[in-house]
This record gives structure tokens, C-alpha cells and sequence, in this order.
């Protein structure tokens, strides 16, 4: 058993780097790494939680993180091939461009 | 204990790395990088399914997307060429790996943060705890909660593959029409 201590912190570090990703960046597929980052965060704490009883291991927070990382990986792939269709309709990722365009 | 700080640190200036690089293709790599140093720690942590599962699924299938991504597009050309931080170099992608290091292993090291994880936690879920003796004891205690005790979810969870299927198909069609 680690001690919780290490986990929070990076939990932190990688949350804040989810959110500088999401909040600066105006490239979609940079803004889909930023997201998986957070994925990443969310699910690095359940985990570390799951494992802080000293000899023991508790199953549901880790079923529960096999399920979420199924899903994050449906949602990276919708997200990816939407980019994909907005790159073949606008020629661009560039998400200040993409809010100038109108249907 | 060291390397667990070692694989950590690994996670955050990898991470790091995926969000200023300039350059997609060398931000692909760090995410990769990411996500396989996330999997050794889970496997460290005694989480050997969730270990698989994050090196198949995010080191695997997501980053070959991201990959397959920029090679149908402009990978590498001026559209990749992030100009959202100019100041961003490699000297100051250097300091900030460090600082986050420095905070990573500093506050690691001397501070000691209680979290009342077990207060939340009623005394049915502390009942479904057990002491496993190797890996092949959490694999499957794992499995058998899956289907014991999230059937329901697991199936629906299927459901929502297929819809995302589906909506990959609907997106990526080439539509006769419009060409």
C-alpha cells in the first residue's frame, strides 16, 4: 500500500495540466488529449483509493474504473471522429475559426 | 516506494509534455507515454485488470486513433503548429517538468494528507473487501463482481459501445452526394 499522499498530488498535477489543455489550446485534437488527461486523473484517484486498506483490495472501485475507461475510450473515439469530419468539411481544427462558421 | 515516485513522475512530465508541445505528433507520444507509465502504476498499486484494460484500451486503441487522426489530416504540417503559448520552448518545458517534479516529490515526501475515504463507505462495500495473496485472486474477484454485482451496468455499458460504433460509421461516411 502507497501512501494516499502521492496520489493527490498527482491527481492535482494532472488535472491542472486537463484544464490548461482545455481552457488555452484552440486545436480540437489537443483539446481531446486535454480531456483524456483528465480521464486519466479521475481515474488514477478511484484507483488509489481502492487501495488503501492495508492487505485488502476492495473490488467495486475497480470494476467501476475498467467500465469508465471502456467509456472514455467510446468517448475519445466519437471525439475523434468528429474531428475528423470537421477537418474534411472545414479544412481546419481551429476551434476560433470553427465558431465563425455558420451551417 | 521509489519507484512508485519514479513512475509518477513519469505520469506527470510525460503529461506535461502532451499538453505544450508544439509539435501533434511528438504530443502523441507523451500521451502514449502517459498512459503506459499510468498502467505500470496501477499494476503496482494491485490493480492488475484495470492495468490491462488502460494499456489496451488508452495506451492501445485511443492513441492508434490519435495517430491514425493526424496521418488522415495535416499531421506534422502548419495546422499542428500550436502558437497558444509562443513563449513555449523546450527550456521552458525543461523548468516546468522540474517545478512539477519538485512539487510532486516535495509535498509527496514531507506532507502527509489524511483522506476520510472510509467514512462514505458503508459497511455492505467494506464486506466485498478481501486480502488477495497474488494477482490471479484480484483478476478474478474482479470478473466475478463484474458479473455478480454490475451485470446490469455491463450491459448496458455494451449498448452504449454499439451506439458509439454506430456514430463513427454515421460520421465517417463518405457521402456520395457531396463530393
Amino acid at each position: 500500500m502507497y501512501p494516499i499522499t502521492f496520489f493527490i498530488v498527482t491527481t492535482a498535477l494532472l488535472f491542472v495540466f486537463g484544464l490548461v489543455a482545455l481552457t488555452i489550446k484552440r486545436d480540437l485534437v489537443r483539446l481531446l488529449i486535454g480531456i483524456e488527461i483528465l480521464f486519466n486523473a479521475a481515474n488514477l484517484f478511484f484507483v488509489a483509493l481502492s487501495t488503501q486498506h492495508v492487505g485488502m483490495i476492495d473490488p467495486l472501485p475497480q470494476s467501476i474504473v475498467m467500465m469508465a475507461l471502456v467509456l472514455d475510450g467510446t468517448v475519445i473515439a466519437v471525439g475523434l471522429a468528429l474531428a475528423l469530419n470537421v477537418f474534411k468539411h472545414y479544412k481546419t481544427f481551429d476551434i476560433r475559426k470553427l465558431r465563425r462558421l455558420k451551417w | 516506494m521509489i519507484e512508485i515516485l519514479f513512475i509518477l513522475s513519469l505520469v506527470v512530465v510525460s503529461a506535461l509534455l502532451a499538453v505544450t508541445s508544439r509539435n501533434i505528433v511528438f504530443a502523441v507520444i507523451a500521451l502514449l507515454t502517459t498512459n503506459i507509465s499510468l498502467g505500470v502504476a496501477y499494476f503496482m498499486m494491485g490493480a492488475p485488470t484495470v492495468a490491462l484494460f488502460q494499456l489496451a484500451i488508452f495506451a492501445g486503441a485511443v492513441v492508434v486513433f490519435f495517430v491514425i487522426t493526424v496521418m488522415l489530416t495535416t499531421g506534422g504540417d502548419v495546422e499542428f503548429d500550436d502558437d497558444t503559448l509562443p513563449w513555449m520552448n523546450k527550456t521552458t518545458q525543461l523548468v516546468l517538468a522540474a517545478i512539477s517534479v519538485v512539487v510532486l516529490l516535495g509535498v509527496s515526501l514531507t506532507r502527509e494528507i489524511a483522506f476520510p475515504y472510509l467514512e462514505y463507505a458503508s459497511s455492505a462495500l467494506e464486506t466485498l473487501m478481501f486480502s488477495p495473496t497474488n494477482y490471479d485472486d484480484i483478476t478474478t474477484a474482479v470478473s466475478q463482481f463484474l458479473w455478480q454485482h454490475r451485470g446490469f451496468d455491463l450491459v448496458s455499458q455494451s449498448f452504449v459501445v454499439l451506439a458509439a460504433v454506430i456514430c463513427c460509421i454515421a460520421l465517417l461516411k463518405i457521402r456520395r452526394d457531396h463530393e
